[in-house]
């Protein structure tokens, strides 16, 4: 799944691999763009993996919270590079969950 | 590369450039302020030139409401804090071959601030050489900077200075890379939010993307050379009223840079709105 853009800071593509149960399998990505973008991606990535977030978890993490996380200073009004990379991955989470049930909108 | 090696290269004012050297040995200067602008903020961050200070095109030079950029008072305390006075010689640089350092000179432009160079290289080529980064951020004393006038007109276009330009056959020059000009990108994947509902470019606008106008070193390139691109090809010469845009203005802004400063055109404006306003705006004419 791409996302981004120049306005966002960069883009990324998303690889999303799923076990069949709402759990993640594996999970990585490429990008090109500022450190902001880069950097917040890959810290998601990251916590994605370590406290092990299903599906369902990761499509309720909230924007807000994860920039206050990376740091509000750091980030500044590029809060749109900063949830890059969470907002491609929410979008690769729904395409896999709505290809896997073709009945579901 | 010394002064010297600038001056060879047949510019129309020299003295807008400086070198990696010019700036190393003036980093106490009390009468200079070097400014880093990136695109990529968090640079200077990582590492500065000893006592540069950080200008946050986004954060620092915009209106926080309106798209527009700051109003004069704001300017004129933006310019206090970082301790430039009028008559202070502001040196700007950056990543990206100086696209935002230029886009930050700009502005500066708008507020009268006529006083300003860029570091020929950016910040690629001062790390390459190996000089000295820091992460101390320096403070320097509150400087008294009278609010200014801000004349927009001279070297900034709207959409109307657009539409009369069209008028009258003036030359515009599109610094976007060729597919976004031809439309083409918008389509493309990869690029789910190029920031447009219409691809093309503005009818007769010629295509030079703008690092054309840079080495690989990221140094910009001899005024032979430049004329070869901007007059040879795309067909501008002395004399001409240029608009020259991209998405937001900030390539853009590169170029301004090099046809007035390096090749001495003195009729040369940004459209700043640039194709994130002629994309979007109902009924203005594309071409493919």
């Amino acid at each position: 799944m791409p996302g981004g853009g120049p306005e966002c800071g960069g883009s990324v593509v998303v690889y999303l691999k799923g076990d069949g149960d709402g759990r993640i399998a594996d999970l990585s990505f490429t990008g090109a763009g500022d450190t902001i973008s880069m950097g917040a991606a890959s810290i998601i990535m990251q916590k994605v993996h370590d406290d092990n977030l299903s599906m369902a978890e990761v499509l309720d993490l909230d924007y807000g919270t994860f920039v206050a996380e990376l740091g509000g200073e750091v980030v500044g009004s590029r809060t749109r590079n900063a949830t890059l990379g969470l907002s491609t991955l929410k979008s690769a989470i729904r395409r896999y969950l709505r290809e896997r049930r073709p009945d579901t909108r | 590369m010394s002064e010297q090696e600038i001056q060879e290269k047949g510019y129309a004012r020299p003295e807008a450039l400086v070198t990696t050297e010019w700036v190393a040995e003036h980093l106490d200067d009390q009468n200079v302020r070097i400014v880093e602008s990136d695109e990529d903020v968090l640079l200077y961050d990582i590492g500065h030139i000893p006592n540069a200070v950080k200008i946050d095109w986004v954060e620092d030079l915009n209106d926080p409401l309106m798209r527009d950029y700051l109003d004069p008072e704001k300017f004129a305390r933006l310019m206090s804090e970082k301790g430039i006075s009028p008559d202070t010689t502001v040196v700007f640089y950056g990543d990206r071959n100086n696209w935002w350092a230029t886009y930050a000179l700009w502005v500066f432009r708008l507020f009268g601030h006529d006083n300003v160079k860029v570091m020929d290289g950016g910040r690629v080529k001062w790390e390459a050489e190996g000089r000295p980064m820091t992460q101390d951020v320096p403070s320097f004393p509150s400087a008294d900077y009278p609010v200014p006038n801000r004349d927009d007109s001279r070297i900034r276009a709207f959409k109307e200075d657009v539409v009369s330009h069209l008028e009258n056959h003036n030359p515009l020059v599109d610094v976007r890379s060729p597919g976004e000009y031809s439309g083409e990108l918008l389509h493309m994947p990869d690029y789910p939010q190029e920031g447009a509902l219409r691809g093309g470019h503005i009818p007769g606008a010629a295509n030079v993307p703008w690092a054309r106008a840079v080495r690989e070193d990221a140094t910009f390139k001899s005024a032979d050379e430049l004329r070869e691109i901007y007059e040879g090809e795309a067909g501008l010469k002395d004399g001409d009223d240029v608009i020259a845009y991209c998405r937001i203005g900030e390539r853009s802004s590169h170029t301004w840079f090099v046809l007035t400063y390096l090749l001495g055109y003195d009729k040369v404006r940004n459209y700043d709105g640039s194709w994130t306003e002629w994309g979007n705006l109902v009924r203005a004419p594309i071409e493919r």
